[in-house]
């Protein structure tokens, strides 16, 4: 057993020991993103020097310009931005809808789809990208918008994430409503989904960001400059200028930063998020 | 929303043939949507794929049945066997580095300190950029002449490692970015974890003398954290599993193939090679490791 005084000693070491890990984890895990910025400041001699600085000598914003008219970065921000969000609005209607009738209703084949869905989890894009990429052919949508929203306009992970949502809501609400003669159509719109305002925003945060993000699809289903989302484009100005390591980088920090946005808004959902579905 | 009980003659009757009631067909309603999609973008290619596994098919030609063609050549190729082998390493070694990094961070966490927000928003933060825009961030770290971390290594004396053009180091390249990428997600699933261990179990201990430390780890905080490893045990095996976009973005499969893995080799065989049938054998065989993935993960979860 310490006595007092030593407890006293060693706490406060602990926590200056503590504070040490802390700040070393945070520069390690932080400094990939330092070092992408830093490096889309650097003029090309500064990047080619036998020394490395870890600050740019000048803050060369010209970069990120030259970076962005290389290529056609403009278009490929228009077509990342309209394919997440209208996979991300879809997706939230969807989800809604039928994450209502799984929470409210009883009706025969409820368990058996339920837990077809729970099976649709485990198979992402790229374990059915063949058949995904034969049928969207075979309907004459290949390097085409419909190709990257339509096939994503509906997953099991937002249904379950409603229907987890409504059950928590209590019933009186609903039936007062009923009474009142609202139909179930209106209780979902008018009721149901403005309570589920955080399942809404978490749901948007996921799934904007993971099709913010994703690669596979845009690489597969589409063909033309004008049709390729950031990241694919990403992919090809890496291929251009494999070794001028400014502009790459200052096109790795343009195309993160809209999720890097949505995440500084909404950090208290993303992180949330992850702990609700990672619990349940 | 339309008013079914109007709805006179041809609906009635497939309501009493189908002895549906009412709250059955407002259900179907409110999830044809999801299912529409679900069904011919999710499930329809399910089986369709099972098809193709047993066709030849180069995407212009005709469609071919050839029995079990596919497996056999798929069972019989070196690459494929080559893919396997790097699937299971890059899967084995990411899979305990993760959740290693991932408990550090939060056990680091979950003290009594001063701006916890500020470091957990810290932690999480790789979570938000794509592994192509950080696989180009690892990339230009570890270039070969002008990368910093053989600018680093010179000054311990060690010669610069060519490190993505190595059949040695090229994968623990792309198991560090997926390491880094992931350690902040499930950092906060562990957090939560935690924060359910109740005090009173490290008082107890602290009188029998364990205290706060390691002892008190082994013997009250990694049983008690059973259920959340499991989970992120199982979470980070389908993450790194299906993983795709980091190797693209860092290696594309190689050097020599060295970082191959079975998803990479199905887009190779699909859309470079247009092997349709062959990659659809091994798009077949990832969905059955994954349904068996999934099935095992629900019979523990259902034990605990």
């Amino acid at each position: 057993m310490m006595s007092v005084s030593d407890t006293g000693t060693s706490a406060k070491l602990k926590k200056i020991a503590v504070y040490t890990v802390l700040i070393i984890s945070t520069i390690v895990v932080l400094f990939p993103f330092f070092w992408m910025v830093s490096t889309a400041l650097k003029t090309r001699s500064e990047i080619l020097s036998q020394s490395i600085s870890l600050l740019p000598n000048d803050l060369n914003w010209g970069n990120f310009a030259r970076a962005w008219n290389k290529t056609n970065f403009g278009r490929q921000f228009f077509n990342s931005m309209f394919m997440s969000l209208s996979v991300t609005f879809g997706q939230i209607i969807t989800s809604a809808m039928a994450g209502y009738a799984f929470a409210r209703f009883e009706f025969k084949g409820k368990s058996v789809l339920f837990a077809i869905l729970l099976a649709t989890l485990v198979v992402p894009f790229q374990m059915r990208a063949i058949p995904v990429y034969t049928i969207v052919a075979k309907l004459g949508w290949l390097d085409s918008y419909k190709a990257l929203i339509i096939p994503s306009l509906a997953n099991a992970f937002g249904i379950f994430l409603f229907k987890q949502f409504f059950s928590q809501i209590p019933y009186a609400l609903e039936e007062a409503a009923l009474i009142d003669g609202a139909s179930r159509w209106q209780i979902l719109w008018k009721i149901m989904i403005p309570l589920s305002k955080p399942a809404a925003v978490s749901l948007f945060i996921f799934t904007f960001s993971a099709e913010w993000n994703i690669l596979f699809k845009p690489l597969v289903l589409t063909r033309s400059e004008a049709m390729r989302t950031v990241q694919l484009g990403l992919t090809t100005f890496q291929s251009q200028f494999s070794t001028n390591y400014s502009l790459l980088m200052a096109a790795s920090a343009f195309v993160t930063l809209p999720v890097l946005i949505l995440f500084l808004i909404g950090q208290k959902q993303f992180i949330q998020g992850v702990a609700n579905t990672g619990i349940d | 929303m339309p008013d079914l009980s109007s709805d006179t003659g041809v609906m009635d009757k497939v309501q009493n043939v189908l002895n549906l009631d009412d709250e059955d067909i407002i259900s179907y309603i409110f999830i044809a949507p999801a299912m529409l999609f679900i069904g011919v973008f999710i499930l329809l290619p399910i089986l369709f794929n099972v098809f193709l596994s047993f066709t030849k098919w180069n995407v212009v030609g005709p469609i071919e049945f050839v029995g079990l063609t596919n497996y056999i050549e798929m069972f019989q190729s070196p690459e494929f066997w080559g893919a396997f082998g790097n699937t299971v390493y890059f899967v084995a070694v990411a899979v305990p580095l993760t959740i290693a990094s991932s408990l550090f961070l939060a056990i680091l966490l979950d003290q009594k300190i001063k701006g916890l927000g500020f470091f957990r928003t810290a932690f999480f933060s790789p979570q938000v950029i794509s592994f192509v825009a950080a696989g180009l961030v690892w990339v230009w770290m570890l270039d070969a002449n002008k990368g910093l971390i053989n600018y680093l290594l010179g000054f311990l004396g060690i010669d610069p490692i060519n490190w993505l053009q190595s059949t040695v180091w090229a994968m623990p390249a792309v198991i560090l970015l997926t390491v880094w990428r992931f350690a902040g997600y499930f950092m906060v699933v562990y957090l939560a974890g935690l924060q359910g261990i109740p005090e009173s179990y490290y008082e107890a201990a602290e009188l029998d003398g364990a205290g706060k430390g390691w002892k008190s780890f082994i013997h009250i905080t990694w049983p008690l954290l059973k259920p959340t490893t499991l989970f992120v045990t199982i979470m980070m095996l389908f993450f790194s599993f299906r993983g795709f976009a980091q190797f693209h973005a860092m290696t594309r499969g190689g050097p020599m193939g060295s970082t191959t893995v079975l998803v990479y080799r199905m887009y190779e065989l699909a859309f470079d090679k247009f092997n349709m049938g062959e990659a659809s054998a091994v798009a077949v065989l990832l969905i059955i490791i994954s349904m068996i993935v999934s099935r095992v993960q629900m019979n523990l979860l259902g034990e605990e």
